[in-house]
């Protein structure tokens, strides 16, 4: 699993992206973001095909528009903006209705811990993941997307066009469910 | 209190999103129940989890193919050859590879029996691509032997010098590089291994995917790289070959065997990796510190390269290096930038240029 990178190292990547055609910052994008980006499409076309092909135009986008990434101030947002976009042309494309919320039905979400991880069980992992499983479709998409990218809950709330309060709650509400399903006596 | 609003300052919390108010806050909440202790706990084992990714790797490699092929005529990384080139080189990657075919045996080389395939080079680079799609980039000096069936029942290469690596993935039949007393477990990746006979360490740096390394001191102990992670282990002194005229630097000296794990930079000024900047066909580089160029420099001729003084490290050089011998390619450099340098015993030493002296 690749590290995550910190804002400034995108930053500067996207930097050298735009003053250099170097190939080697789209590939080190390409292993921070590919299956990042390819879960958040996935869960708004929901096609397996489809998403590749969107997600692998966003890199070829940004490689083909990089003088326009010097300025760029928020650049993870800027990816997950320029996946959105792509996904919403490609709806628009085929006349499917975006319903990014209800799409996520089929989208799993399961958490996996680092091998080195001593403190949880597997035993407690399998509960974690059980919790998560018999979370609402909508309460789940927005725990992964949340969870898998690090993202604020401005940001999530404007690529899910909900409110930041619903975000806000649903993680909550997702927490409370997940250290439930481990602390039963809990709650 | 509201249940609630711990849950939602646990849920910020979890996202780093909390102030530095919303913190104390917490802390009150969580302080006013004993249970609330054990609680945090557990939420905070929650999140060192990790969401589990809805593509795999070889979806990974598929989309980076794709894009490349959107992307024009180079295939990277490694960043490779123009087209133009591409046929010739790998003609001569062909050549080399039937020269060698021919005179190897006659070596009787013990490492080498009839069920393997071996490749050597001697002073230029070699291109080589293995019946699974792997392909290998062999840097001077080196040798790499694979089994004759190699991709039908079991992949296992073995390396005396340097190569870089990209691995086709192939789940059911693994991978495995041993150099010297180095075992790479290989997942379908990219990586660079620098492993010669007279070297004091040995060097795996991965590019992409992940690769698991073990050592024949400890072999029960695997260490599992992430991209852009670079593990070094020293050799036991004893063990390396005492070449005839040939004395191990100084520098070189390991005191004893030791595991190094160290982060890959990229060049801050073009983002190149020294690491892998032997795999190009020529070296270009514009306006670049000397110290800086000095790093690819010694990848380049396998030379160690140093600076006696703060001034020399900071010129700015211009200029591409192709075919150019180490002192061929100094002397064109300190026509345009002046400095004095001293090659001794596979050291170059650079200094500034002083009129007055000598």
């Amino acid at each position: 699993m690749p590290a995550t990178p910190s804002e400034k190292d995108i930053i500067t990547l996207f930097r050298q992206l735009s003053s250099t055609p170097d190939q080697a910052a789209l590939w080190q994008l390409h292993t921070y973001y590919f299956h990042r980006l390819y879960a958040y499409i996935l869960s708004l076309v929901r096609l397996k095909e489809a998403a590749e092909e969107i997600t692998n135009d966003v890199f070829v986008d940004i490689w083909q528009r990089r003088h326009l990434l010097e300025n760029v101030t928020m650049p993870e947002i800027y990816l997950f903006v320029c996946a959105k976009n792509k996904a919403l042309r490609y709806l628009k494309s085929k006349s499917l209705p975006f319903e990014p919320l209800d799409k996520a039905a089929g989208l799993e979400c399961v958490l996996e811990k680092d091998p080195h991880e001593m403190l949880i069980s597997s035993e407690m992992l399998k509960q974690i993941n059980e919790a998560i499983a018999s979370l609402p479709p909508k309460c789940r998409m927005i725990f992964r997307l949340v969870k898998e990218n690090n993202l604020k809950y401005r940001e999530v709330a404007e690529l899910l066009d909900i409110s930041e309060k619903t975000v806000e709650n649903q993680m909550a509400i997702a927490l409370k469910k997940l250290t439930a399903s481990i602390l039963f006596k809990m709650v | 209190m509201s249940a609630n609003r711990l849950w939602e300052l646990l849920a910020r919390k979890h996202n780093d999103e909390l102030t530095e108010d919303e913190q104390k806050e917490l802390e009150l909440l969580l302080r006013q129940q004993q249970e609330m202790f054990e609680l945090n706990e557990t939420f905070l084992r929650i999140k060192e989890l990790q969401v589990r990714k809805l593509s795999s790797q070889a979806d990974e490699e598929r989309s980076r193919q794709a894009i490349a092929a959107q992307l024009g005529p180079l295939p990277s990384p490694p960043r490779s050859i123009k087209k133009g080139l591409w046929m010739t080189a790998v003609a001569c990657g062909l050549l080399i590879i039937g020269i060698l075919w021919w005179s190897l045996p006659k070596h009787n080389n013990v490492s080498s029996p009839a069920s393997q395939n071996e490749i050597a080079t001697s002073s230029s680079k070699s291109r080589v691509q293995l019946p699974d799609g792997s392909t290998v980039i062999l840097n001077k000096q080196s040798r790499l032997t694979y089994n004759k069936d190699f991709g039908v029942s079991k992949r296992e290469i073995s390396l005396t010098g340097e190569a870089y690596f990209d691995i086709a993935r192939n789940e059911s039949i693994p991978l495995t590089v041993t150099a010297g007393s180095v075992k790479i477990r290989v997942m379908g990746t990219a990586f660079n291994v620098r492993a010669y006979a007279q070297d004091s360490t040995i060097e795996t740096a991965l590019i992409r995917g992940s690769i698991e390394v073990s050592s024949a001191d400890d072999p029960e102990r695997t260490i599992r790289m992430r991209p852009n992670e670079k593990i070094i282990f020293g050799k036991d002194i004893s063990s390396l070959p005492s070449t005839p005229g040939i004395k191990i630097p100084e520098h070189r000296m390991p005191t004893q065997a030791f595991v190094q794990m160290n982060r890959i930079k990229p060049n801050p000024t073009d983002s190149t990796i020294n690491e892998i900047v032997w795999v190009q066909d020529k070296l270009v580089f514009s306006k670049e510190p000397f110290y800086s160029l000095a790093q690819k420099m010694e990848r380049w001729y396998q030379v160690k390269i140093r600076f006696k003084d703060t001034i020399s490290q900071q010129l700015s050089l211009t200029g591409s290096l192709e075919k150019e011998t180490l002192t061929e390619a100094l002397d064109a450099l300190k026509q345009l930038t002046p400095f004095n340098y001293r090659i001794d015993s596979g050291i170059v030493t650079i200094s500034k240029k002083i009129n007055t002296i000598n």
